[in-house]
């Protein structure tokens, strides 16, 4: 007798599969692995069989009670065969199981949304030092020394000497505008850039003041760039950043890099009634541009910087801005 | 600076309420952040930016309020009756410290209460009225904006006034009560033999006017900012006078305000004017004309304004206008130091026709020469590939406590410092990331969050101030949980070194070599170098239970890595190839060695992969065997090889031979035997 072992094989799998209660588990075991079952009946067929086929039949028929077997024990775990032990059900309910995947931190996020919108509008994203020198931190931006212009800006000075200038120590950069005279100094207009990065400033630490914190500079420099391009520009990201319903105002204020320059308020639809200030801004002032050794006259800009975490306060409502550093992880989780 | 509405009134009828008054000084650029009432005043507080010296008055406001809604200015009535001709001696050592002090002589005056409406205005801009003589210098402070003083003159030595740098070691009592040392670079009014006041910033107790005093002398004078300013933050003494001194005076004020205050002390206190002295110059300088067109201011605010509403707007400004060949030519006040150059004029547009009615328009930008930002996408694959791995982001602070340094069994020494920190928690740039990060762990743990795993992407600083970017990992507690298995399992350092080289390599950096290293911040054999192309990028491992009991962290392993972010060699080996795909089966052999302990892994893998042919594909780690099975002194590695080829099936006796010819090499070469 020839046996078509394919054949036996797929009815096999189809069988167990089809198995759903101990009973009929038991009959597939009967049918299969029973003395008078399939496997015995192949067995005893060897006797008869041709001499070269007798060890082909008898690997098959080994191969087959294994199989046959673990089949036997994989249903069993399958319908659960064992008495008084519950059996497990899908229950759709239970938590699946995934690989856990981490928070980006909260002033991550907001810097690459905000960089992902200048991104969209033109702008390259470039990043300056921290440690920084006197020059690019005050003296090019038309930050005097002896200057009350410079009292907005209590810095950090540093006990590493400056090599790039006699008697002057580096310092941590009190904004991200140094990073606008390094652009310049490196590259020829049209250029548009904004450069997120840590600043620093002897603040004492409370609800909304930090030592350390984060600011986004933005810089246009072309032939013809106004004012009103700033308005439009800010006003543009703004509804990008706080949706199409931000209401948004300029208003004049000083800043001795950029002239005219303007604060920028916003306030919600339908939200309280005053004004928050969220960002500075003008247009470059001409001494920066020859600081930067451009052409007199040649270039305009507009420039704006923004604070990193007083913006994602405002956006998600967060009273302490001691909860950015502190990391605590029900923080973290939370975006 | 506080804006009395009462005081204002006196000034110009504006007409507006309180709301409309607020919201057209912060469009013009004087922000309101603060209302109060006193008495029935309204006080604004208001921002005034440095370069508004001139509005640090209420007159100067005034002026801004004349302005913006277009109503006259009344200025107070000055009258001083012909001073005689006595003369008081005053001197200035060196007038580009001091350019005009005038002195006037005042006879006979009774101290006493000043009048109440003065009383009163002082009161609502903050300031305590003391008698008439001091409040009249405070009233003119608040009026016109320039500083004055008053001394007894009958305690002025020699009856006569220096003006003068302070000499090394001179001392004077100032009115605060402080007794204040002296040196060149303070400027001092003195008398024949000391000094009486701090120029521009406080007097001295010495010459102060009190309930006995008959006569004064008026100071009104114009000093250096930079001086004062720098005095001032020397001596850490900040006064009205010498913020406004600061900030620049207005120098036609000088003599107006000395007739002012000296109008107010003959109409309150009495006396009559005895004489008066001079040093210096009272002329004038007139500010530089400044010339702009029409077309300039059009196309910097991108909106077109008729030279006529330009000419307007300048006037009611109080500038000088004149039409020139070249333009609107303009003489700003000689209040108004800030104009200097065209933007200032094309500013001052734009102001007074308001922010708000200057149109939108999106610029163009088509040409950037700004390169796009490789770091930057190197740092942002770095951060995305440790989120996937579970582990949640920190920001922490980069300035940290120098102790914190010795505590972490850091270098404290050789770092880059601040020499004016605020508190000594801030006062060292991190050299490392550790001693701002085990703060961190410490406050979860604390708040029940034992299982932490987390990351940063932060700059570390050497000693010149060089910044080096780094991803820091800290990890401790449990492993993640799987509902579906029981066991609880500690991370440990595989977990960190998985999540490490996983994301290395995933950046590209596919030969990351490791070796133990001896650092003490780690726990004995603990520590890991991680090296790219011979060059070590940091270290991971089990930090010391010293450190962490050192930083309050007990009864937890805590896992921690620092690896520079190798940029350089990022780029170099980012350009892959594409390997071709096998389309025949593969035999698979699994080979389970027991090898003398210190062989490292990493030697045998790199042998089975350098001599297993051409027909080796894959190499993968099944298990490290620890147990009684092993002889002492080895440890049991499980390998599994995948042979394959891209052009046939392989038969067994091939794969078997070169198999066969590996496990010989490995085992003679490492002394291991096959289990």
């Amino acid at each position: 007798m020839s046996w078509d072992f394919q054949q036996i094989k797929q009815t096999l799998r189809e069988d167990a599969a089809a198995v759903a209660s101990p009973r009929e588990l038991e009959d597939f075991r009967i049918k299969y692995l029973g003395r008078k079952g399939l496997i015995q009946e192949i067995y005893a067929s060897l006797a008869d069989a041709p001499k070269d086929q007798k060890p082909i039949i008898g690997k098959e028929a080994n191969d087959l009670k294994k199989m046959a077997t673990a089949l036997v024990e994989e249903r069993k775990q399958g319908i659960g065969s064992q008495p008084g032990k519950a059996q497990r059900q899908l229950d759709p309910t239970l938590p699946g199981v995934a690989p856990r995947v981490g928070h980006k931190h909260l002033l991550t996020q907001t810097i690459e949304e905000i960089c992902d919108i200048f991104e969209g509008l033109g702008f390259s994203i470039q990043e300056g030092p921290e440690v920084e020198t006197e020059f690019n931190n005050f003296t090019a931006l038309n930050i005097p020394e002896d200057h009350p212009s410079r009292d907005g800006f209590d810095t950090f000075y540093t006990n590493v000497k400056d090599r790039t200038s006699k008697d002057a120590n580096l310092l941590l950069r009190s904004h991200t505008s140094p990073g606008q005279i390094r652009i310049m100094q490196e590259h020829t207009p049209p250029l548009a850039v904004v450069i997120p990065g840590k600043v620093y400033r002897p603040d004492a630490v409370d609800a909304s003041h930090s030592f350390m914190f984060h600011q986004i500079e933005g810089l246009l420099v072309d032939k013809d760039v106004k004012f009103s391009h700033l308005k439009g520009l800010l006003h543009a990201f703004c509804k990008k950043l706080f949706g199409p319903d931000i209401k948004m105002r300029f208003r004049p204020h000083f800043f001795p890099f950029t002239e005219p320059s303007a604060e920028v308020d916003i306030s919600w639809k339908g939200g309280k009634k005053e004004w928050l200030e969220i960002m500075g801004c003008g247009m470059v002032h001409p001494k920066v541009f020859e600081y930067a050794g451009y052409p007199k006259g040649k270039y305009t800009g507009l420039a704006f910087g923004l604070g990193v975490e007083r913006m994602t306060m405002l956006k998600y409502g967060i009273p302490d801005i001691r909860l950015f550093y502190e990391n605590d992880l029900r923080f973290l989780e939370q975006f | 600076m506080k804006l009395s509405l009462n005081w204002l009134r006196d000034y110009v009828a504006h007409g507006a309420d309180n709301e409309l008054l607020a919201h057209k000084l912060t469009m013009a650029g004087m922000e309101i952040e603060g209302v109060e009432n006193v008495d029935g005043d309204t006080v604004f507080e208001l921002e005034i930016t440095p370069n508004r010296a001139d509005c640090l008055s209420t007159i100067g406001l005034a002026r801004e309020v004349s302005a913006i809604f277009d109503k006259p200015l009344k200025e107070p009535k000055i009258s001083v009756p012909k001073i005689p001709a006595r003369k008081v001696s005053i001197s200035i050592a060196d007038t580009e410290d001091c350019s005009l002090y005038l002195g006037t002589l005042i006879e006979g005056v009774t101290v006493g209460a000043a009048p109440e409406f003065m009383g009163s205005r002082l009161k609502a801009v903050g300031i305590r009225p003391i008698s008439n003589l001091v409040d009249i210098t405070n009233f003119c402070l608040m009026e016109y904006g320039q500083p004055l003083h008053v001394f007894d003159f009958d305690k002025l030595e020699g009856g006569r006034i220096e003006v003068r740098r302070a000499r090394k070691g001179e001392k004077i009592l100032t009115l605060d009560g402080v007794e204040r040392e002296l040196d060149p670079s303070v400027l001092v009014i003195a008398d024949a033999v000391r000094p009486v006041a701090i120029a521009g910033i406080m007097g001295g107790k010495n010459t102060e006017v009190g309930p006995q005093t008959k006569n004064v002398l008026l100071e009104s004078a114009h000093f250096d900012p930079i001086l004062i300013r720098r005095a001032a933050r020397k001596l850490g003494l900040s006064s009205d006078s010498s913020y406004r001194f600061e900030r620049g005076i207005d120098p036609a004020g000088v003599a107006r305000t000395s007739d002012r205050a000296l109008q107010l002390i003959l109409e309150s206190a009495g006396g009559k004017a005895a004489g008066h002295g001079k040093a210096g110059s009272t002329a004038v300088k007139k500010a530089k004309a400044v010339t702009v067109t029409h077309e300039q201011v059009g196309s910097a605010i991108g909106m077109d304004v008729a030279p006529a509403r330009i000419k307007k707007i300048f006037k009611k400004l109080n500038f000088t206008v004149e039409e020139s060949a070249r333009g609107i030519k303009v003489c700003p006040p000689s209040a108004r130091r800030d104009i200097k150059d065209p933007v200032d004029l094309v500013e001052e547009v734009a102001r007074v026709i308001g922010y708000d009615n200057i149109p939108e328009a999106m610029p163009v930008i088509g040409e950037n020469s700004i390169p796009s930002n490789t770091q930057r996408a190197l740092r942002n694959r770095i951060r995305e590939l440790m989120l996937a791995q579970g582990f949640d982001e920190m920001v922490s602070f980069s300035l940290i406590n120098r102790e914190d340094l010795e505590r972490a069994r850091l270098n404290s020494k050789d770092v880059a410092a601040i020499i004016n920190p605020l508190s000594l928690d801030q006062e060292v740039l991190q050299p490392s990331t550790l001693p701002s990060l085990l703060p961190i762990v410490r406050t979860n743990i604390n708040r029940g969050q034992r299982d932490l795993s987390l990351f940063e992407l932060s700059k570390i600083y050497d000693v010149r101030g060089q910044e080096k970017e780094v991803l820091s990992v800290v990890m401790c507690g449990l492993a993640r949980q799987d509902w579906r298995e029981l066991k609880k399992r500690p991370v440990d350092v595989y977990d960190l070194k998985g999540a490490l080289a996983q994301t290395l390599e995933r950046c590209g950096l596919t030969e990351l070599r490791y070796a133990l290293v001896d650092a003490n911040i780690y726990q004995a054999k603990s520590g890991v170098t991680v090296a790219v192309n011979g060059r070590s990028l940091g270290s991971f491992g089990s930090i010391h239970p010293d450190i962490l009991q050192n930083f309050g962290i007990k009864n937890t392993a805590v896992y921690y890595a620092e690896v520079e972010i190798p940029y350089k060699d990022f780029v170099k080996s980012a350009r892959r190839r594409f390997s071709a795909l096998s389309q025949f089966p593969g035999v698979t052999r699994d080979v389970s060695l027991a090898v003398p302990q210190e062989v490292p892994y990493q030697d045998i893998a790199d042998m089975i992969r350098r001599e297993g042919g051409d027909l080796l594909r894959h190499v993968s780690f099944s298990e490290e065997y620890l147990g009684d099975k092993i002889p002492a002194g080895q440890r049991g590695l499980v390998f599994s090889l995948l042979y394959q080829s891209t052009d046939r099936t392989l038969t067994e006796d091939e794969v078997n031979a070169v198999h066969q010819t590996l496990l010989g090499k490995i085992t003679d070469f490492f002394s291991a035997t096959i289990r």
